[in-house]
C-alpha cells in the first residue's frame, strides 16, 4: 500500500484534530506539541467513538466519550479515568498508520509495506484542496486525457502561470477524491493560487456533470 | 407454527414480535395522522381519544397499545409489555422529557444510557465532573427468567443530579433493561429521601441506524416548572447526541473483541450477552 496525500501540513494546526478519509478508512490526524504527526484509525478502541471529536492535549489525545488518553507516537493508552488505579492492558493502543510530512503535505499509507513517496518540488506552496464527487481513477483518466504529464498513477504535473503545478489525488472513498495541488515556486503565490482555484473549480464542474 | 424470517424481511423474531414505542401520546397532533417509521416500514400514528390507531402506510392496521404515556405498536404478534408500576403512583409527575431523532442504532442508545463512565466527560458539571471520574464496582445480572438485565448498587458523584438539585451528591442508581430498546433508571430523589425518581429511555427503532430517543420522566418533584424539567433533559441529551452519531460502527457489535471493555462496562457487557441470548439481529453486528 503506497502513501497518499490526506491533508496539507497547515491543516494540522497545534492542538487540533483533523479528520481525513483514505480509501474509505476514516483517519484522525493530529500534531503533538513536539511536531510529531499522528495518523490513527478514527475510532477509539474502547467504544468506537471518532477520535477526531477528542481533545489534542499536546502529547496525548483524549477521547471525548470516557476520557481515555492515548500517547503521541506509540498510540498506547496511558489513562483510563474510570479506573485511575489501572491496570491498563499493554495491548490497548490506537491503531496507527504510517505517516510522513513532505512538501507541505501529509501522506498516509494504510499498509505497512510503504512504497517511496512521490518526488515533490523542494520549495512548493500548497494550493487549496479540492474535494470532487468522482472516483480518483476517473479524475486521473480525465487529467491524462487533458494532456497532463503523469508522474505516478495519481500524480500529475502541468505548467500554469509560469510555474510547475503538481496535482496529487487522494482516493477518499470509492466514489470521491480530493485533489491536492503544489505549486513549485517561492514568491508571489497569490495570483497563481487564484488562477488555480478558478481553473480547478471549473474542471470539477465539468467532471461532476459528466458521470 | 414455525417462524419464517422471509415473512419478516429478515427481522429476527424477538424484535418482530415485541411492542415498540412509536410516539408520545400527548404530543400526537389533534387532527390527522403523524407519519413515522417502525423497523424500516413507513407507518402512521393517529390519536383516537385516549387510544390510538397505527397503520402501515397504504396498508393494514397494526396492533396498538397506549402505556406509560406512549403509543406502542408491533409488526408481529406481541405479548405483554414490561411492567413499570411507578407510572401509576399518585404522587409522581409523568411526562415526556424530550424526544430526539438520532442517527444510530437502538442498542447504541441503550448502552449510552447504561453508561456512568461518560458522565464526567460528556455531562461535565451536571452528571459528573473530571475530578471524580472513577466508577466504583456495581452489580449486574440477567434476571433468572431471562426477561431483563438489572444493574444495581451503582454509586456516582454528581454535581447536579436533577433539575431540582441544589448541590453535588453521591447518587445511587439502579437500572432495568426490560426490553432490548427500553431502559429504566431509578435514582435517589432529591425531594423525597428514600424514594427514587424514575427516568426511562424508550427508543423507537425507526430503522437499524435511525431512532427516536424518548426520555420519559416519572418523578417526585412537584415544584420544578415543566419548562425547566424539559430543559434539563434536553441539555443532557444534546450532549449525548453527537457522541452517538460519531460512534462507529453505528450498529452495536456483538462479536468478541469488537472493542475494549473494562470493569466499568459490566452493564454493557451483560446487555450485549442478553441480546445474543434473545437472538436479536436488528441494529447489531453479529
Ligand atoms: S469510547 Fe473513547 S474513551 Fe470510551
Ligand atoms: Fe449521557
Amino acid at each position: 500500500m503506497s502513501y497518499h496525500p490526506v491533508a496539507s501540513s497547515r491543516d494540522l494546526a497545534g492542538r487540533h484534530v483533523f479528520q481525513a478519509c483514505l480509501l474509505g478508512q476514516d483517519i484522525a490526524l493530529w500534531r503533538a506539541d513536539d511536531g510529531t504527526v499522528n495518523a490513527w484509525e478514527n475510532r477509539c478502541p474502547h467504544r468506537g467513538v471518532r477520535l477526531s471529536l477528542g481533545v489534542n492535549l499536546g502529547d496525548r489525545l483524549m477521547c471525548r466519550y470516557h476520557g481515555w488518553r492515548y500517547d503521541s507516537g506509540s498510540g498506547a493508552c496511558s489513562h483510563i479515568p474510570a479506573h485511575p488505579e489501572g491496570p491498563i492492558p499493554a495491548t490497548l493502543c490506537a491503531r496507527r498508520f504510517p505517516v510522513i510530512e513532505a512538501g507541505g503535505l501529509v501522506f498516509v499509507a494504510l499498509g505497512d509495506d510503504t512504497a517511496a513517496l512521490p518526488t515533490l518540488p523542494e520549495t512548493a506552496i500548497p494550493l487549496r484542496a479540492l474535494p470532487v464527487g468522482r472516483p480518483a481513477e476517473a479524475i486521473a483518466a480525465a487529467l491524462a486525457g487533458a494532456g497532463l504529464a503523469a508522474a505516478g498513477p495519481l500524480h500529475f504535473a502541468e505548467t500554469q502561470g509560469g510555474a510547475t503545478v503538481h496535482l496529487l489525488i487522494q482516493p477518499a472513498s470509492g466514489t470521491t477524491c480530493v485533489i491536492h495541488g503544489l505549486a513549485d515556486m517561492s514568491a508571489e503565490a497569490l495570483p497563481l493560487q487564484r488562477h488555480m482555484s478558478r481553473l480547478m473549480e471549473s474542471r470539477r464542474r465539468a467532471w461532476e456533470a459528466r458521470p | 407454527m414455525g417462524f419464517k424470517m422471509t415473512e419478516t424481511g429478515g427481522i429476527d423474531p424477538d424484535t418482530w414480535n415485541r411492542w415498540h414505542v412509536v410516539g408520545c401520546h400527548d404530543e400526537l397532533p389533534d387532527d390527522g395522522a403523524r407519519a413515522t417509521r417502525l423497523l424500516g416500514r413507513a407507518i402512521t400514528v393517529e390519536r383516537r381519544g385516549s387510544g390510538a390507531e397505527v397503520r402501515l402506510t397504504g396498508g393494514g392496521a397494526l396492533p396498538v397499545k397506549v402505556a406509560y404515556g406512549y403509543v406502542w405498536s408491533s409488526l408481529g404478534t406481541p405479548g405483554p409489555l414490561f411492567e413499570l408500576p411507578e407510572h401509576a403512583e399518585a404522587d409522581r409527575r409523568n411526562l415526556n422529557g424530550c424526544s430526539f431523532f438520532v442517527r444510530t442504532s437502538p442498542p447504541r442508545a441503550i448502552e449510552n444510557f447504561l453508561d456512568m463512565a461518560h458522565f464526567p466527560f460528556v455531562h461535565t458539571g451536571i452528571l459528573g465532573e473530571e475530578a471524580h471520574p472513577d466508577v466504583k464496582d456495581y452489580d449486574v445480572a440477567i434476571s433468572t427468567d431471562g426477561r431483563e438485565v438489572v444493574a444495581s448498587n451503582c454509586h456516582f458523584y454528581q454535581p447536579k443530579a436533577a433539575a431540582a438539585s441544589t448541590g453535588g451528591v453521591d447518587v445511587t442508581y439502579r437500572y432495568r433493561v426490560p426490553h432490548p430498546w427500553c431502559a429504566i433508571l431509578y435514582k435517589d430523589s432529591p425531594a423525597k429521601p428514600g424514594r427514587s425518581d424514575v427516568i426511562a429511555l424508550f427508543v423507537q427503532p425507526c430503522g437499524e441506524e435511525e431512532i427516536v430517543a424518548n426520555l420519559a420522566l416519572f418523578i417526585l418533584d412537584d415544584d420544578t416548572p415543566l419548562p425547566a424539567l424539559r430543559r434539563f433533559q434536553q441539555q443532557i441529551f444534546v450532549q449525548d447526541k453527537p457522541i452517538l452519531e460519531n460512534q462507529m460502527p453505528r450498529r452495536l457489535p456483538l462479536y468478541p473483541r469488537a472493542d475494549s471493555p473494562v470493569r466499568a462496562d459490566k452493564a454493557s457487557i451483560a446487555y450485549r450477552r442478553w441480546l445474543r441470548q434473545l437472538g436479536t439481529s436488528f441494529g447489531v453486528l453479529s
